[in-house]
């Protein structure tokens, strides 16, 4: 099934500007993540894992990368704003912190391990001091 | 009230810091925040042939972080009753929820002010706003379990390989719901629990107790426990949900029980139907024993600020409780920001 939807993943037509690689702090000591802790950590439901504290950062709403990025691991629009808005009314609300483009991102995580974000993937050889996380779907 | 509420806005507003744009090493958090949201009802009961239409609340929500860990909350609303007959028309300002949070880290925090009280699915998320349809649960819309208690609060969360868990407990005294059939709480000693499992995100169960003791009167001891379950399936397009609640009461003969089942399912990002039927003992709210309830609701959510219901709910009450009756309802309520 995995090999099914990897087949399909290359065949879909793909926005380029829209493909990411979800990155980290050289210094931070996590390389994989599933995609379910990484949710989690998007979420605020997740901030230390390994002694680490997680900070998750974003783009901003309009940006093709953050809709593709919260497309893939955080789910449907609808619900999304559903949760948040109800995380709001409780006072449980810790969203990421938003950023207003990948450059600006890319050097906060740069400088502050236990901060994850993604950047596109071609950008990434131009980014020194990142790793990309490995997210395996769960 | 409101004067005060908007001469403490004013303040913080001035002084609130917003998202840091320059090239600094980290990205500032928002140290102020609020959240508002109106809305507005219509209603028909073909029982009575009344009907209503009014501005029924505005609620302002301020938060208020203070470094990391610590956050100020309050909540203040405004509610317009309709006149009727005899009744005037009622206009209320009053104080929701204000507490100060200590938060640990996102799996452990404390609460310690007037906070909504830990217990099943519907109350902690009761907003019009946030749930699905517009009339409420009987066991709800008769308060058997208070919607706020004053105390302290402890909210826990493990997540583990298959889910997660939370847990909540609190302390404190029981608030009266500000509503005119809620039952009269003075110095209610309150306490309560709450524990529930979250099954790879689809399935949720727990069951929460809440006891008070009301000095009140006959020195009412309640004590509640409550059930609930939801799954979620075709990419939370169905969502299934069950809750019920067993209220012992020690100062009366008979314990009330109540419970609802609910099916909603999304056609599409913006529409849903809700159907949900119940059955419970409807004491405080229309005077009446067993009451069932079946509601279809639809509702429609045009952009993210703007919400849509409309509803048609009928009522069948057993022995001489009273006329059934049908009730066609349509909603809209708008969040700010």
């Amino acid at each position: 099934m995995k090999s099914i939807l990897l087949l399909l993943l290359f065949l879909l037509p793909v926005n380029p500007d829209a493909v990411y690689v979800v990155v980290t702090a050289q210094a931070t000591p996590i390389d994989q993540l599933t995609a379910w802790q990484l949710k989690q950590i998007y979420f605020g439901k997740l901030d230390k894992l390994r002694g680490t504290r997680l900070q998750a950062l974003q783009l901003t709403q309009d940006d093709p990368l953050r809709r593709q990025f919260d497309s893939d691991i955080l789910g449907d629009q609808a619900d999304i704003q559903d949760y948040w808005l109800q995380q709001k009314l409780k006072g449980d609300a810790r969203p990421p912190l938003t950023v207003r483009d990948w450059a600006l991102l890319a050097a906060y995580i740069r400088r502050n391990p236990g901060y994850i974000g993604y950047i596109p993937m071609k950008r990434l050889n131009e980014q020194q001091g990142l790793k990309v996380i490995d997210i395996t779907m769960d | 009230m409101p004067r005060l509420v908007c001469s403490l806005l004013l303040l913080l507003a001035t002084h609130g810091t917003l998202i840091a744009q320059e090239a600094e090493t980290t990205p500032k958090q928002r140290m102020f925040e609020y959240l508002a949201w109106a809305d507005a009802r219509y209603q028909k009961d073909d029982a009575t042939e009344s009907d209503f239409f009014n501005l029924s609340q505005v609620y302002l929500s301020l938060r208020l972080r203070l470094g990391a860990r610590w956050m100020i909350l309050s909540e203040t609303e405004y509610e317009h009753e309709p006149g009727f007959a005899d009744q005037p028309a009622d206009d209320k300002v009053f104080l929701e929820r204000l507490f100060v949070e200590y938060r640990r880290s996102a799996t452990a925090r404390f609460r310690v002010g007037r906070v909504s009280t830990p217990a099943g699915i519907w109350k902690p998320i009761h907003w019009d706003i946030t749930v699905d349809t517009i009339a409420e649960p009987i066991m709800e819309d008769n308060g058997y379990i208070p919607t706020n208690t004053t105390g302290l609060e402890f909210k826990g969360t493990r997540i583990v390989p298959s889910g997660e868990w939370e847990y909540t407990v609190i302390v404190g005294e029981a608030v009266q719901d500000d509503d005119e059939n809620a039952r009269p709480l003075d110095d209610a000693a309150a306490a309560g629990g709450d524990l529930r499992f979250t099954y790879k995100e689809r399935h949720l169960m727990g069951a929460s107790v809440y006891g008070y003791r009301n000095p009140i009167g006959f020195d009412t001891r309640v004590l509640g426990f409550q059930g609930f379950y939801e799954s979620r399936f075709l990419d939370n397009r169905l969502i299934f949900r069950a809750e019920s609640l067993w209220l012992d009461r020690r100062d009366r003969d008979k314990d009330i029980t109540t419970f609802y089942t609910k099916l909603k399912y999304r056609l599409t990002p913006k529409h849903y139907l809700n159907y949900r039927y119940e059955q419970g003992d409807d004491e405080e709210s229309l005077r009446a024993e067993k009451r069932r309830a079946t509601t279809l609701t639809w509702g429609y959510w045009p952009t993210r600020q703007w919400r849509l219901k409309a509803e048609f709910t009928t009522n069948r009450f057993a022995g001489e409780s009273g006329p059934d009756y049908n009730r066609w309802s349509l909603w809209t309520g708008f969040v700010f920001p």
